[in-house]
């Protein structure tokens, strides 16, 4: 069965090209464009890994993340955190409380390490 | 932070009071002398005046002997001046404090003699109770003097003071002709060249740590020393003035009324003065406030500025980049050769624009001081690893060769990682940047005593050693780089040292032109 992958993304070129990456490497993807809209589609459709921008509009990725890991089932699922943010030491420690499993500058990293990294995270 | 001192100004203070010092020597030696062949003139200059004791004169010989020796540079390695210093010292004390004793309670110890026994039939050979007072303030002064602490001295100055006040009454009192201010009745009182020759004590002591005590008011730098200095000046001035505008009367050379007139010049002048100066100097205070908040405030917009923009630009070039790796790996179908060689050059551009915009960022988050460093404990080797195998194509390009000298076992340090490999990336990437093909960089890295050494090493261009100075400086690129090579914006080093500072390291260079550069970087284990 494929694997499910959410994406919580504003800016549209970066939700399409990992949408477009990602479904190419053979996965389910589900889009959402703010926290809010992530945190309903989460919850609805559980999906496998979820990969997070933290400044968006609504709802951001922290505030997002924060409640997620309040759902009984959003406590354990693999999140990414990807932002082009350098965030000061306090963003990045309550980033870090909710525990994710891995935090990426878009801009230092590859597709191609990305996928490598999320392929590790759901063993396939 | 504690403001600097004029080291100009403190050398000259030094300088005069080491005059002082002389010359408190020569006014001793000269009563000694005058004792001696018993010359009236240097016993008591005016014949109505008190006389010089021999023990005065002699206690004057002495401290000008300690202020010379305190003030030399010399001295301070030396242990037999030290010796002297501290004897001196103790000896003059001790001659007022027995000289004291005496005066309290009617004693005679026979010290008054032990220099002239015959004392030339004088019946006044005891010095005044206020030379007695003085030269016991004096030597307690000079003894705190010589540590050459800046508490001790701090010690010595406050005791001098006592001395000070003391000489300067008895001075006025000759300036006055009040008998009162330097006579302490029934004994006999201080001789003018006696409050002269305290007077000259007093200011050698304060002036010989001028950068110590309360005398740094006068040698700090800015407008408060300034005004501190201009101050004293105008109360030099009006006391010269004034003493001066007395002895024209006492010597006839006009009348009470004209007298009276030059005081009140001379107050009204310096008042005038000092309304001026006070003017001048709160108007550039707040001229100075004013252009330092501005300047704050732009710089703290631009870097402001270029932190928002830089994550801005961020996006789009992510965006790019991310798109035409997927075009290079064929991900959406085939590409021709032509196709994929532009797709290469658009990408690599694009790399350059995001090295580009990370270094802008890394400098601005280092000029707003918000450069976090999240220290965890690094294999550093890893790390050199790491970096340079992301310089993998430009070397095999450029047929630059590597050796590395890792010591086995080198401890672990603790660092930022990410932060670290900015640091060894911004060195090596001027390293392969800035030496010819077919050259060849070392890196080493071993342990040294507490820290750990990484050392790299290239055969390149070098820089030019009038331009050493300021490699580090922000935006600086040496002229013989900036020849050759346009790509480069001067904010590598200045990136490097500044986090290798916080850090908790060092870092250095040296370099030859057209031999080659190698950096040293320093940790703790």
């Amino acid at each position: 069965m494929k694997k499910t992958i959410l994406i919580v993304e504003d800016e549209l070129p970066m939700l399409k090209a990992l949408a477009d990456k990602f479904s190419l490497e053979g996965f389910e993807i589900l889009e959402a464009k703010d926290g809010a809209e992530g945190l309903e589609t989460a919850i609805s459709k559980k999906p496998d890994l979820i990969i997070l921008d933290i400044f968006m509009p609504v709802m951001d990725g922290k505030a997002m993340f924060e409640k997620l890991r309040q759902d009984a089932w959003g406590k354990t699922v693999p999140v990414i955190i990807l932002t082009n943010l350098n965030p000061d030491d306090k963003t990045l420690e309550q980033l870090m409380k909710n525990g994710p499993s891995y935090y990426f500058i878009k801009s230092k990293w590859k597709l191609e390490e990305l996928v490598s990294k999320v392929k590790k995270e759901l063993g396939a | 932070m504690p403001k600097q001192t004029n080291p100009q100004l403190v050398r000259r203070l030094k300088y005069f009071s080491e005059i002082l010092g002389g010359m408190v020597f020569l006014v001793g030696l000269a009563a000694l002398v005058g004792w001696q062949f018993d010359v009236i003139f240097l016993k008591r200059i005016l014949p109505s005046l008190p006389i010089i004791a021999p023990n005065t004169a002699f206690s004057f010989f002495l401290g000008g002997i300690v202020l010379l020796l305190v003030a030399s540079p010399k001295t301070g390695e030396k242990r037999h001046l030290k010796a002297v210093i501290y004897i001196f010292s103790s000896f003059i004390a001790l001659v007022g404090f027995f000289t004291l004793l005496e005066y309290l309670f009617g004693v005679n110890f026979g010290i008054d003699r032990l220099l002239f026994s015959a004392a030339q039939g004088e019946a006044a050979v005891r010095m005044s109770p206020q030379s007695a007072f003085n030269f016991l303030m004096v030597g307690v002064s000079l003894l705190f003097i010589a540590g050459q602490e800046e508490k001790k001295v701090k010690v010595g100055q406050a005791i001098i003071l006592l001395a000070g006040i003391v000489s300067l009454v008895s001075l006025f009192g000759f300036i006055y002709n009040i008998s009162s201010f330097y006579t302490i009745s029934p004994f006999k009182g201080m001789a003018a060249h006696t409050a002269v020759s305290f007077t000259m004590v007093f200011f050698s002591v304060l002036l010989i740590f001028p950068d110590f005590g309360f005398m740094r008011i006068f040698v700090i730098r800015g407008l408060s020393g300034l005004a501190a200095r201009r101050l004293l000046f105008v109360l030099v001035c009006m006391m010269i003035a004034e003493v001066l505008a007395t002895i024209g009367r006492r010597t006839n050379f006009y009348g009470y009324s004209f007298e009276i007139l030059i005081h009140l010049v001379v107050i009204l002048g310096s008042f005038v003065y000092l309304i001026f100066f006070a003017f001048r100097s709160l108007d550039e205070l707040g001229k100075m406030e004013t252009s330092l908040a501005k300047s704050q405030e732009l710089d703290r917009s631009k870097t402001e500025f270029v932190g928002l923009a830089s994550h801005q630009l961020r996006t789009p070039l992510t965006a790019i980049s991310w798109y035409t790796e997927m075009l290079l790996k064929k991900d959406f179908g085939d590409l021709n050769a032509k196709q994929m060689d532009y797709l290469g050059e658009i990408y690599a551009g694009n790399q350059r624009m995001i090295d580009l915009v990370d270094d802008l960022l890394n400098t601005s988050r280092i000029d707003m001081g918000t450069l976090k460093i999240k220290p965890e404990l690094v294999n550093l080797a890893e790390v050199m690893e790491n970096t340079l195998n992301e310089f993998s194509p430009q070397l095999n390009q450029k047929n630059i060769s590597i050796e590395k000298k890792f010591s086995r076992n080198l401890p672990l340090s603790k660092l930022d990682s990410e932060h670290l490999g900015i640091v060894f990336q911004n060195i090596l990437s001027n390293a392969v940047k800035y030496t010819s093909p077919k050259g060849k960089i070392m890196v080493e890295m071993r342990r040294q005593n507490s820290h750990i050494l990484v050392k790299i090493a290239d055969n390149g261009w070098g820089i030019p050693a009038v331009q050493q100075k300021k490699i580090f400086t922000k935006l600086f690129r040496a002229d013989n780089v900036r020849k050759r090579d346009t790509e480069g914006t001067g904010l590598g080093l200045y990136i490097a040292r500044a986090i290798v500072k916080k850090s908790g390291g060092k870092i250095w260079f040296e370099s030859k032109e057209n031999k080659g550069t190698t950096f040293y970087i320093t940790f703790k284990v």
